[in-house]
């Protein structure tokens, strides 16, 4: 766990962005990180590494369910929509990390 | 957590390589996928499609590393979960020993009952026979009217033989045998079979060769095949016994094989020899001789070949009228035939031991409700610190597993030695294996322990994690928001094991009052002081019937004029020892009834002192005399029973019989009436008195006999004396089963004793948990209640008032059970009716005394924790708030 320090902090912020792209309709992995790294202007690029273990693990925690599908190009691909706890979740996520920058902007203005 | 990641890894990958071949081929794809998406998008940007691949797989890094990430990411956490609760859970429980410890005690209580339990109806019920397909093998028997089970003439199974729906029928018929030749007469088992027996069970010789066909036939080479622990006590595993020729009967039979180890005890013998030898086969359609044992087969069921040999013993009836006219025949499982007479009371203690363990867990489950309110605060602070209530759910359930998975370990522990106690009893045969470690009861066991620690642990696992956070922290853990729940799961439990404990307790003392009944029941003669032995005559030295008779005569001199004995006779079938004869029987003073319907009665062949020594008392007329020589006019004694149910009001005395049966060698006798006799009890305790004939030994004389012999010392150590006395009529002459006949009366009610026994065991601990369950739902009640009962003492309430209420609420709670438990009772009562003798299942002094009893319990169980109720300082009381 020890190269982990820097994903562990950013893991939480991957779930809620992963849930946040997922508002808009289901999407496959690669379509994710593209739509991720568009929305920031190329800022946030999320590597694969990062990205499927969080896939999955929203996945597993109920949070996105998963299909098969043919994609754009007509290739078989997994495609991850939010369910219902899901969008509760980032509900909740996005409230605390509202909260969260907006502590850690006032903290950094008063300095 | 660090030193647990290896083996985590290992397990998924194993999990990842054994079971989800899907999800590893999905997780492929979707890599691929990827992948290939890459390319694309480097092709798009202008790249040779070697250079867009090269690229594209530099920019999604290691392969197999976002795989195995993924891998982990995926049910990862209930793993780590798992471990974190187990291990958690195994500090909680170490942390209170005392409740550990006693919970695990009562687990392995009952669950290790369980097991020893199951092991041995596993062991004797269920484990198919050791032979070939046992599926396909039946036992077969003739009836006739009033003979619901008879054996077969050898003429009958001969006409079996051609049956299509049976592929090999064979007769055996077990004697035991006299061996000599060595150094001191022996008697050995044996069992007499026709060439094709062992095919037809499916077992071969572990050494030389099996019997062949025409062996059985009179005038064949004598052949015998030894049994194994014959071979090897006897012959000392002696390899070069086959071949060697030994004697037995007084006739040299050469070995021809060994059999190997392992036979059921029903089928097991120190020889085997061919069936024309057995003393008492015979040609004679009217002489059953021989059980039998036939093979089914392939595809052809018990019903099809039921029909078939209705059809032919139909047929049989029209060629033999004479002697088929009447009888049937009835084909049955082998299998449930060698285990009918253990098979209920083996059902009733498993669902007994069911009973205990359902008590057991009940009172678990009781005991970690009370631990829960001792945990609250420990919850409401895992609660604050984000533990979801299912998180909670799970790691309580975990503990309440851990505690199940001890239990049924220690469980395991005793159950070994408790099946140990059992081997040899009348329900396991000595020598039967019962191994705990087995996998059926192992699987059994675990199988048992997850599901009541599922169940029983998820009630309190429920109830505990309702956490109100609020309620905790405000009444600072003192008294808490869903006690009256608790409080209510609690009381139930208390109920159900109220109720199940009288249940148990109920059939425990139904059984031991039919014990103590049948204890009671006077045998009908003097059985103290009685000392027994059998012998066989060998037929080829006592050829005719005087020379057995003086064989007999003679014996009986010998003892009675031994120092210590009062009296000697000898007689052909002992009660008790399991050997009995009957006869039809036509009375001649009035009109025959339609034949085939004649009445039957025990018939015995008896010595003049036979009475006397027996202690049996002469009503009327006189016993039988030394005058009743063969030359004799034939005479009979018949028993109280008899003379009440023909002559009801007449003197029997003078009045002539015609016996008819098998022991009379199919001929007819008649007889005269000399002496009544009182009546005596023959196979059992809780036989009904049926009509008994005594003929004088004398003028039916036979090869075996039982001497019996009433001492004036304890009976045993005239043993060896009347041993001896035996070898100086003849040395060559084996003796067995010197025993007294306290002892076989005692064996005859074993079984009973047994069940009375174990019954009498669960249900104390069906009490004392009961008892426990009481003490500990009454004890936390006054816990809760403490504030109130400061109150009302300082209020001025007297001590025995609050002891009275609190001894009340757990009176109420043994009534219930105690009614709910009638009621399973009354229900249960057709499964115990068969282990009853003068009890109704409905016995008011059982039921009033166990009302007694556990109104004694609930109050001794209650009264404690109310009388600390009382001690209650109301100062300190109303503090604590």
């Amino acid at each position: 766990m020890a190269a982990d320090g820097k994903t562990d902090l950013l893991q939480g912020t991957l779930d809620l962005l992963i849930l946040k792209t997922l508002v808009r309709g289901e999407m496959h992995g690669f379509g994710i990180a593209r739509r991720i790294l568009q929305l920031s202007d190329s800022v946030l690029d999320v590597q694969q590494g990062s990205l499927y273990p969080a896939l999955h693990r929203l996945e597993d925690e109920g949070y996105i369910a998963a299909s098969w599908a043919p994609s754009e190009n007509n290739r078989r691909a997994k495609f991850y929509r939010l369910t219902a706890p899901g969008k509760r979740q980032l509900t909740a996520e996005s409230k605390s990390w509202e909260r969260m920058a907006a502590a850690i902007t006032r903290v950094l203005r008063t300095s | 957590m660090r030193m647990l990641r290896r083996p985590l890894r290992l397990f998924r990958r194993l999990r990842a390589l054994l079971g989800r071949p899907r999800r590893e081929r999905e997780l492929e794809d979707e890599v691929a996928f990827h992948l290939e998406m890459l390319v694309e998008e480097n092709l798009r940007a202008g790249m040779s499609p070697a250079e867009a691949r090269l690229a594209a797989r530099r920019a999604f890094g290691g392969v197999d590393q976002v795989k195995e990430e993924c891998r982990d990411a995926r049910g990862g956490r209930f793993v780590e979960w798992l471990l974190q609760d187990v291990r958690f859970g195994w500090r909680v429980l170490r942390r209170s020993p005392g409740f550990t410890l006693v919970a695990v005690l009562t687990l392995a209580l009952g669950i290790g009952a369980n097991a020893a339990m199951f092991g041995v109806v596993h062991a004797v019920l269920l484990k198919p026979l050791p032979f070939d397909r046992p599926d396909q093998l039946v036992a077969i028997n003739t009836t006739r009217p009033g003979v619901p089970l008879d054996w077969v003439s050898a003429p009958d199974l001969r006409d079996w033989r051609s049956s299509r729906s049976l592929g090999q029928i064979a007769g055996y018929a077990s004697q035991s045998v006299n061996f000599t030749g060595r150094a001191e007469p022996m008697r050995v088992v044996g069992m007499f079979v026709t060439t094709n027996f062992f095919a037809t069970l499916g077992v071969r010789p572990s050494s030389g060769r099996d019997f062949v066909a025409g062996e059985d036939e009179p005038g064949a080479a004598r052949v015998a095949i030894l049994g194994r622990s014959a071979w090897q006590t006897i012959f000392g595993g002696d390899p070069a016994i086959v071949g060697k020729t030994l004697t037995f009967n007084g006739q040299p039979f050469t070995v021809v094989g060994i059999m190997p180890a392992g036979l059921p005890p029903w089928f097991d013998a120190d020889v085997y020899l061919p069936m024309c030898d057995y003393p008492n086969f015979s040609l004679d359609r009217a002489k059953p001789s021989a059980a039998v044992v036939g093979r089914l087969r392939d595809g052809v069921t018990l019903a099809e070949a039921q029909a078939e040999l209705t059809t032919v013993a139909r047929q049989l009836a029209q060629h033999y009228p004479a002697t088929n006219r009447d009888r049937g025949v009835v084909l049955r499982p082998l299998a449930d035939v060698l285990v009918e007479d253990v098979r209920s009371s083996l059902l009733l203690l498993l669902g007994a031991v069911g009973l205990v363990l359902l008590i057991a867990c009940a009172n678990v489950s009781n005991l970690l409700l009370s631990r829960a309110a001792s945990r609250q605060r420990e919850l409401a602070v895992r609660t604050a610190l984000g533990a979801g209530r299912r998180r909670l759910v799970r790691q309580l359930l975990t503990e309440s597993l851990l505690l199940w998975g001890l239990g049924a370990l220690a469980g395991l522990g005793l159950a070994g030695p408790a099946v140990e106690l059992l081997v040899g009893s009348p329900f396991v045969d000595a020598g039967t294996a019962v191994p705990v470690t087995d996998r059926a009861v192992l699987g059994f066991t675990l199988g048992l322990s997850l599901v009541t620690g599922l169940v029983f642990g998820l009630l309190p696992a429920l109830q505990t994690a309702r956490v109100d956070l609020h309620a905790v922290i405000k009444e600072s853990g003192r008294t808490m928001s869903g006690a009256r729940g608790r409080r209510r799961v609690q009381s139930l439990l208390v109920v159900a094991q109220v109720a199940l404990a009288v249940i148990l307790v109920t059939g425990a003392g139904l059984v031991t009052r039919s014990l103590m009944r049948l204890n009671a029941v006077d045998p009908g003669f003097g059985a103290d002081h009685l000392l027994t032995l059998e012998y066989r005559l060998p037929r080829n030295k006592y050829p005719k019937g005087d020379e057995q008779w003086n064989f007999h005569k003679r014996v009986v001199e010998r003892v009675q004029a031994l120092a210590g004995v009062r009296s000697a006779a000898v007689v052909r079938a002992l009660p008790f020892s399991g050997n009995a004869a009957g006869c039809a029987f036509v009375l001649t003073d009035r009109a025959p009834p339609p034949a085939g319907q004649e009445p039957h009665a025990e018939l015995n062949v008896a010595h003049p002192r036979y009475f006397e020594t027996m202690e049996i008392p002469i009503l009327r007329g006189r016993g039988i005399g030394d005058e009743d020589g063969a030359d004799a006019p034939p005479v009979v004694v018949i028993n109280r029973a008899m003379a009440q149910r023909y002559w009801p009001d007449g003197d029997p005395i003078g009045k002539t019989l015609e016996l008819r049966g098998a022991i009379l060698d199919g001929g007819e006798r008649r007889v005269t009436i000399v002496g009544v006799v009182g009546d005596i009890k023959h196979g059992a305790l809780d036989d009904p008195t049926e009509p008994q004939i005594y003929t004088p030994q004398a003028q039916l004389p036979f090869i075996f006999a039982t001497l019996v012999v009433r001492t004036e010392i304890e009976p045993m150590a005239l043993a060896d004396e009347v041993r001896r006395a035996v070898w100086s009529v003849d040395p060559e002459q084996p003796v067995w089963k010197v025993r007294t006949m306290e002892s076989l009366l005692s064996r005859s009610l074993r079984p009973r004793s047994l069940t009375a026994l174990l019954l009498g065991i669960y249900s104390g601990v069906a009490l004392l948990l009961a008892a426990l369950g009481i003490y500990g739902v009454i004890a936390y009640v006054v816990s809760q209640r403490t504030n109130e009962i400061g109150i009302r003492m300082a209020l001025g309430a007297p001590a025995r008032q609050i002891v009275r209420a609190v001894v009340a609420q757990g009176l109420a709670l043994a009534a219930w059970g105690l009614g709910v438990g009638c009621v399973g009772t009354v229900l249960l009562g057709r499964i115990v009716r068969s282990q009853l003798f003068g009890v109704s299942a409905a016995d008011p002094l059982t039921f009033a005394g166990v009302l007694g009893l556990l109104a004694v319990v609930a109050l001794l169980a209650s009264w404690i924790p109310a009388r600390r109720a009382t001690r209650i300082d109301p100062a300190s009381a109303l503090r604590a708030d």
